[in-house]
């Protein structure tokens, strides 16, 4: 008996799921009045061309980003031939016939369209040029490249699988018995938050160093799979972990599964069906931790010397060898796309044609309770290593206290010049919030400014999913050269559409309010309406989000700053900290633990932040009558 | 003399759904039609292409006071709009929450640069509003005063012709009358004309002169309501007076 109502169930699944979705999502409005004969034609033009629009927009994305990497020569700017001579020949003096017989050499003198047409001409060929450093074909060492890639992320997403089962578990079992309470998903949050090269570094100190359990460098067999395979699928899992365990619990309260357990379905049974119905709507999602990792690959690679695409990448973005350049970029954007790809397959495969209008959308998680105080703490505890640090002086080098323990006079001990641990720490967040801040602040305003283009917000955050901040960091720095300047300018490259999609999503549900038709009714104009009552509406959402972003994009700009793409020494930036000081870990561990600490707090208040969900709407009183309601009712 | 409203052959479509089907009829001043009939028959398409809010297929004919409405674009069309203003369904949704109530009261007069002073506690005396309440927020507010801040802000504009857009069917019963009666004796102090959209028989029966009985896109009967309710001659509208009785008045 059991096995045929399973069955059974599972094929109805979507069709539970669908009717509960729409009771819940609509408006409980007994005698449903009007909205029939307006549902059918908007849902149909919602379908059709914004489709089109967000595929053209995806289209043009790809176009722009291989044309950028394309152009990387000429748009770059600098004369490259100089760097080219003195690698490639010491001895030669930098003579301008020879400079001019260099730039011959590598098509520089033929201006963008040529220079492109022969980069594009060649690709076409599978010919990706020829390193300006090493004069070998780049082809090979990104093959190369992109096979210990390959394999390192595999054995990520490994280890990221089976963090992600390990965090779901408690949610499964409970949910299969029917004893599910809110909450929960904070360690699989602070995982998730913890950025790759932070947990690297962390790795490589404590179980490469101290325990020295495992290699901390090269790439010569399994053990040295290890450590990196952690430092990328941790937070990847983490990631999967949280979309799993959020997307669960309400599976678990649609009314299918009290039925399937009131019916004696197995336990089991009901586990099995809940993934199935959770996972394919998290698909996309899981399409995005792969992209993620291509970025993550950057920072792994290069903290633990494995020659991967990533590291292939920074390298030559750091010593100007664009071609070797071009063709790294172009394949972590190749496998990212590749990962995208796969995973809108994979979900039209699982969905059928139940994709379209979006009919088995995953109900929305049930909220969560907001607890202000951990955030509050964390801030406090952050504000306070902050304003202590910054009454000290970070750039004094004492000589002779190089790496010194703490003590009264540096509480945090000091550094590789003797400079104090503390006052670098304090300053350096001054300023990377400050970025931070800036970040933001040019963020919103992009997003709002562009949030009011109709049907843009799929496409820009395509974009901006499909390019990792590490990637587009490395884009930037070899365009401008590694600074706080155009380490800002990747951040802000990236962080602007998802708020600019959220601006979208927010203007769009503003103009279909009932109170923006009355105030047409009333002969408002549209310029009216935009600034009295959409812009309003709109701004103060958005920018309540772009601040719950800042920790998130002082994080980035730390990551850059620890590849040397960001500030530059003697900056005191606390990704460049945390680089400086993992030289010296065996002999000043607390100098290196201490931005890594700082980090972690950042990490953990961005996790916090967003889990504060912002009371967008207040709460519509029920319209109980007044007293003087009453008596003019009686009246 | 001409009709107040006067809606000839009026086809609304939505793509391929043809929701509103030649639609034909008229509104005098000082007159209340009622226009009722089952969920999803075409009654709020009509009212919104009534509106202009909604632009309704080619050879549909709304004219006010013997003025096109269907042939007027942009500031035209919103200087006409002073002439008939419309009154929402659900209260809170049709103000913008962010907007204190004096201020939405008075927008209409803002937007056609009419004086402003002293207006808003005019008019929110002549609903029987309370003018303290003119800092006050729509949720601040009940649902009953909410709907007066609503046609307050109907009647800034003098208008001639009231849309009625279900004005009290999402209130509390208790509240409803209130309203109703607010809405008969301002159509008797100012001779205004309504286009009530309804769907509760008792209150057709006790507001509207005559009733317009919608089924599918189309109008299948009209007739003065007395005559209606006593001998409703289409099938539909027997149908929908026995469902009526049927059910007991909510």
């Amino acid at each position: 008996m059991r096995a045929p109502i399973g069955r059974v169930g599972r094929r109805t699944i979507g069709w539970v799921g669908r009717r509960t979705i729409g009771r819940a999502g609509r408006r409980p409005d007994p005698r449903n009045e009007g909205g029939p004969t307006r549902a059918p034609g908007r849902r149909q033009r919602l379908l059709t061309r914004p489709s089109l629009r967000a595929g053209l927009a995806r289209a043009a994305a790809l176009a722009a980003v291989i044309a950028t990497v394309g152009l990387l020569p000429w748009l770059s700017g600098r004369d490259p031939a100089l760097t080219v001579l003195r690698a490639r020949s010491a001895e030669q003096e930098p003579t301008a016939e020879a400079l001019a017989a260099v730039r011959r050499d590598l098509g520089l003198d033929a201006g963008p369209a040529a220079l492109f047409g022969d980069w594009a001409g060649g690709l076409l060929h599978g010919d990706l040029g020829i390193s300006w450093v090493s004069g070998a074909d780049v082809l090979p060492s990104v093959l190369s490249g992109l096979g210990v890639s390959l394999t390192l992320m595999a054995a990520s997403l490994a280890v990221a699988v089976l963090i992600a089962s390990a965090l779901c578990a408690p949610t499964l079992v409970r949910g299969a018995r029917g004893t599910l309470r809110g909450g929960g998903g904070a360690v699989a949050a602070m995982l998730a938050a913890v950025p790759e090269f932070l947990l690297a570094t962390v790795l490589l100190i404590v179980l490469g160093v101290w325990w020295g359990l495992l290699p901390v460098s090269g790439w010569q067999g399994p053990a040295h799979l290890v450590l990196p395979a952690l430092a990328m699928g941790v937070p990847a899992g983490g990631l999967l972990g949280r979309l799993v365990d959020d997307a669960l619990p309400a599976v678990f309260r649609e009314r299918w599964t009290d039925v399937w357990r009131a019916a004696g379905v197995s336990r089991g049974c009901v586990v099995a069906a809940a993934l199935r119905r959770a996972l394919p709507a998290l698909v996309p999602q899981v399409g995005l931790v792969a992209v993620g990792l291509t970025g993550g690959a950057v920072a792994v690679e290069t903290v633990f010397a494995v020659p991967g695409l990533g590291r292939t990448a920074l390298g030559a973005a750091k010593s100007q060898d664009l071609p070797l350049l071009q063709g790294a970029v172009l394949a972590l954007l190749l496998l990212a796309l590749a990962a995208g790809g796969c995973a809108a397959l994979v979900r039209a495969r699982l969905f059928g044609t139940a994709l379209k209008g979006s009919a088995l959308a995953l109900p929305a998680p049930p909220p969560g309770r907001v607890r202000a105080w951990v955030p509050g703490t964390l801030a406090a505890v952050l504000a306070l290593v902050i304003g202590s640090g910054l009454v000290r002086d970070p750039y004094a080098v004492d000589t002779t206290l190089r790496l010194a323990g703490p003590s009264a006079a540096h509480p945090l001990g000091t550094d590789g010049l003797g400079r104090d641990v503390l006052a670098r720490l304090g300053h350096g967040a001054a300023s990377t919030v400050g970025v931070a801040l800036a970040v933001c602040a040019v963020s919103l305003l992009l997003a709002l400014a562009i949030g009011f283009l109709p049907n843009t917000g799929a496409g820009l955050a395509d974009i901006a999913n499909a390019v990792p901040p590490v990637i587009a960091g490395v884009l930037v720095a070899a365009l401008t050269g590694p600074s706080t300047l155009g380490a800002s300018l990747a951040v802000a490259l990236i962080s602007w559409p998802p708020l600019a999609a959220h601006a979208a999503a927010l203007v769009q549900e503003t103009r279909a309010g009932a109170h923006v038709m009355a105030l047409r009714a009333i002969g408002a104009g549209p310029g009216w309406i935009l600034t009295r009552h959409v812009l309003p509406a709109v701004a103060g959402p958005v920018a309540r989000h772009a601040v719950l972003r800042l920790p998130g994009v002082a994080l980035a700009l730390a990551a850059l700053g620890f590849l040397g793409l960001g500030a530059q020494p003697p900056a005191p930036e606390w990704g460049l900290l945390l680089d400086e000081s993992r030289l010296y870990v065996e002999r000043a561990p607390l100098a290196a633990l201490a931005p890594a600490a700082a980090l972690a707090l950042l990490a953990a208040l961005a996790v916090t932040l967003a889990g504060l969900r912002p009371r967008t709407r207040h709460v519509r009183r029920t319209a109980a009558p007044t007293p003087a309601e009453l008596s003019k009712a009686a009246r | 003399m001409n009709p107040l409203l006067d809606v000839t052959d009026l086809v609304v479509r939505y793509d391929d759904h043809t929701a509103v089907d030649h639609v034909s009829f008229h509104v005098d001043a000082g007159e209340t039609l009622a226009l009722i009939g089952e969920s999803g028959c075409g009654k709020s398409s009509t009212a919104l292409a009534v509106l202009g809010l909604l632009r309704p297929e080619h050879g549909s004919s709304v004219r006010f006071a013997g003025q096109e409405l269907t042939a007027l674009r942009g500031s035209r069309l919103r200087a006409l709009r002073t002439r008939f203003q419309p009154v929402f369904q659900d209260p809170y949704a049709s103000l913008d929450p962010r907007t204190r109530i004096g201020d939405a009261i008075t927008e209409p007069l803002r937007v056609h640069r009419r004086p402003v002073a002293g207006r808003a506690a005019e008019l929110m005396e002549l609903v029987g509003l309370d003018p303290a309440y003119a800092d006050r927020r729509p949720h601040e507010l009940s649902g009953g005063q909410c709907q007066r801040a609503g046609i307050a802000r109907a009647l800034a504009l003098e208008p001639r012709l009231l849309v009625l857009d279900e004005p009290v069917s999402a209130l509390d019963p208790s509240v409803r009358s209130g309203i109703v009666n607010l809405l008969t004796d301002l159509q008797d102090r100012f001779g205004l004309g309504y286009l009530f959209i309804c769907h509760d028989m008792a209150l057709v029966r006790h507001t509207a002169h005559r009733v317009a009985v919608m089924s599918a896109g189309r109008i299948v009967e009209t007739a003065p309501v007395r005559e209606l309710f006593a001998a409703p001659r289409e099938p539909y509208t027997r149908d929908l007076l026995a469902a009526h009785h049927r059910r007991p008045a909510r």
